[in-house]
């Protein structure tokens, strides 16, 4: 049986309203708040486009700078009612949809994210799972680990990455993050928790 | 958490792998296309606040008129960032750009760039690994610069960078100057400084030599501690012995000069390196300009009235990964001519 749980570790500011202040800033013509912008979002919106194009790389770019200038020409319309990464990824669905009405096809394969549960409850909940590796293919599993990753914060996913696949230390992270090894502490405990309440969503997920 | 919590979560990062990156050059192009929606999107979000402030301004000024107080007036306009006329935002430096990133391939670094940035300012540092390449914009000379691969380049000022491994082209034949003669433009290094009195060379620095090669134009190669000064007109190459003059030998007594070719294999990589040429929608004879120019090749027509028809033919699709003498030898069949390439002379009949 499920256990619902609520998270315990909550990011000040709201990461939402953390987004409308770059969205504001953006509009204000901060170069700063633009080149956050492009790190923060850019490969994971390559990412999730590449998912649902077959792993076209040069089809995947072409949707991704489609999304992004819509994305920014429409910015004002952004409410800051969902995370910034949400609104985007939904900009970038229609492109998606778009893509294939033109060519009069079907997507091969529906991503498990797209699932509107899914959707939703990715931002909160908890449920516990033993041994998803059990249920899900090779394919499968990759696949969720990156859409889980993907919806972390890109601090949270790197640091995940750059501990557990390239085996850096703590302070080894601390020196890439240009902060100090206790921060850096914390921020894995943080991203771990909400890696692994993401992945089991999806993972959970049919 | 505890430890079979992380267990859990090392086990599923390290099983699925690392996620697919984004390319350099496809990083620049997003970064491209989204400066340019961006600047547009800031400008109109400036003119509606400017005209939401007029709007304002009317409305206050008509109350206070009516007022019949003698109370006195402190309107505070906000400073815009930009001009009337709407330029961008600069990059980082209050200078402005000193080059603009147009294309890179594989493995490239920068330093002193903003994150993700394609424009760079004084004192910004490019460097290439193996297998990478960079092209930049000089916006003050209005040439081109090329880096080949496992090379590192620091723009010291407009019109100098310092090459601090590595080689570059420099070419600034692209879009000549008219007017004003332009600004000359040096490369510092370790061993001397070259300076260009004209459009196409390429400056490298290997194990125990400083080489110095020109395709078109002339350069100057000063040495330290005015040593000496060599010039190197088109189809000459300058090699100054480094390890000579490390020991403490007469640097002027270590350079040897050679005749080269402007064209050939030497050359490649700076085709290589240079920003795609989109065909789609352009002449094949700014195609043939475009090629010739950039493989060193003489161009020309057999007869007047071929080279005015080439200015007439447009061209579609695309020549991405074909070499030059792939892409010629497509391009000009497609168009019903034919060529030859002889010692560096490309004719079309």
């Amino acid at each position: 049986m499920a256990t619902l749980t609520r998270p315990t570790v909550v990011d000040f500011p709201p990461p939402a309203l953390a987004d409308k202040a770059l969205v504001q800033k953006m509009l204000d013509g901060d170069q700063g708040a633009f080149d956050d912008f492009c790190e923060e979002h850019f490969s994971r919106l390559y990412r999730f486009s590449l998912t649902r194009l077959d792993r076209d790389p040069d089809l995947a770019l072409e949707v991704t700078q489609a999304t992004i200038v819509k994305a920014i020409e429409s910015l004002e319309n952004y409410r800051g009612e969902a995370p910034l990464s949400a609104w985007l990824y939904t900009i970038c669905r229609y492109e998606i949809s778009a893509y294939y009405r033109k060519k009069k096809r079907t997507p091969a394969m529906r991503s498990v994210e797209d699932l509107p549960d899914v959707d939703a409850a990715l931002s909160s909940l908890s449920l516990e799972l033993a041994n998803p590796e059990d249920e899900l293919s090779q394919k499968e599993l990759t696949e969720r680990v990156h859409a889980a990753l993907d919806r972390l914060p890109t601090h949270y996913g790197n640091a995940l990455e750059w501990k557990y696949f390239e085996g850096l230390s703590v302070v080894e992270i601390a020196a890439r993050m240009k902060t100090g090894p206790k921060a850096v502490e914390s921020l894995l405990t943080r991203a771990r928790n909400a890696f692994r309440d993401g992945f089991t969503i999806l993972a959970t997920a049919r | 958490m505890n430890e079979t919590r992380e267990d859990d979560v090392r086990r599923l990062i390290q099983r699925a792998g690392p996620r697919p990156t984004l390319p350099p050059a496809a990083r620049l192009r997003l970064r491209v296309a989204a400066e340019e929606a961006w600047h547009r999107k800031v400008q109109n979000h400036r003119r509606q606040q400017r005209r939401q402030r007029r709007g304002r301004l009317v409305r206050w000024s008509a109350a206070v008129a009516t007022l019949a107080a003698a109370a006195m007036l402190l309107l505070v306009l906000r400073p815009t960032l930009w001009s009337p006329q709407g330029d961008p935002p600069g990059a980082s430096s209050v200078l402005g750009p000193v080059a603009t990133l147009l294309s890179a391939q594989g493995a490239l670094s920068f330093e002193g760039v903003p994150r993700g940035g394609a424009t760079l300012p004084t004192g910004a540092t490019l460097s290439t690994g193996e297998g990478g390449r960079a092209a930049l914009w000089l916006e003050a000379r209005q040439a081109e610069l090329r880096l080949d691969q496992n090379s590192r380049l620091r723009l010291v000022s407009p019109d100098t960078v310092e090459l601090e491994r590595g080689a570059l082209y420099f070419d600034a034949s692209a879009r000549p100057l008219e007017g004003e003669p332009a600004p000359a433009f040096q490369v510092l290094t370790p061993w001397g400084t070259a300076r260009d009195i004209g459009t196409q060379f390429e400056v490298r620095l290997q194990e125990e030599a400083l080489r110095i090669r020109v395709r078109e134009g002339a350069v100057l190669l000063e040495l330290p501690r005015g040593e000496g000064t060599h010039r190197a007109d088109a189809g000459v190459e300058l090699t100054l012995d480094t390890a000579s003059v490390a020991r403490g030998d007469d640097p002027d007594a270590f350079v040897q000069r050679a005749a080269i070719a402007t064209h050939g294999p030497a050359w490649q990589w700076v085709l290589e390196a240079a920003p795609p040429f989109e065909i789609e929608g352009r002449t094949l004879g700014e195609f043939l300009g475009w090629l010739s120019r950039e493989s060193g090749w003489r161009l020309q027509y057999d007869t007047p009235a071929l080279g005015e028809r080439a200015a007439e033919i447009i061209l579609h699709g695309s020549i991405a990964g074909l070499s030059a003498e792939e892409a010629v030898d497509v391009i000009v069949a497609g168009s019903a001519l034919s060529y030859r390439l002889e010692e560096g002379v490309l004719t079309i009949y």
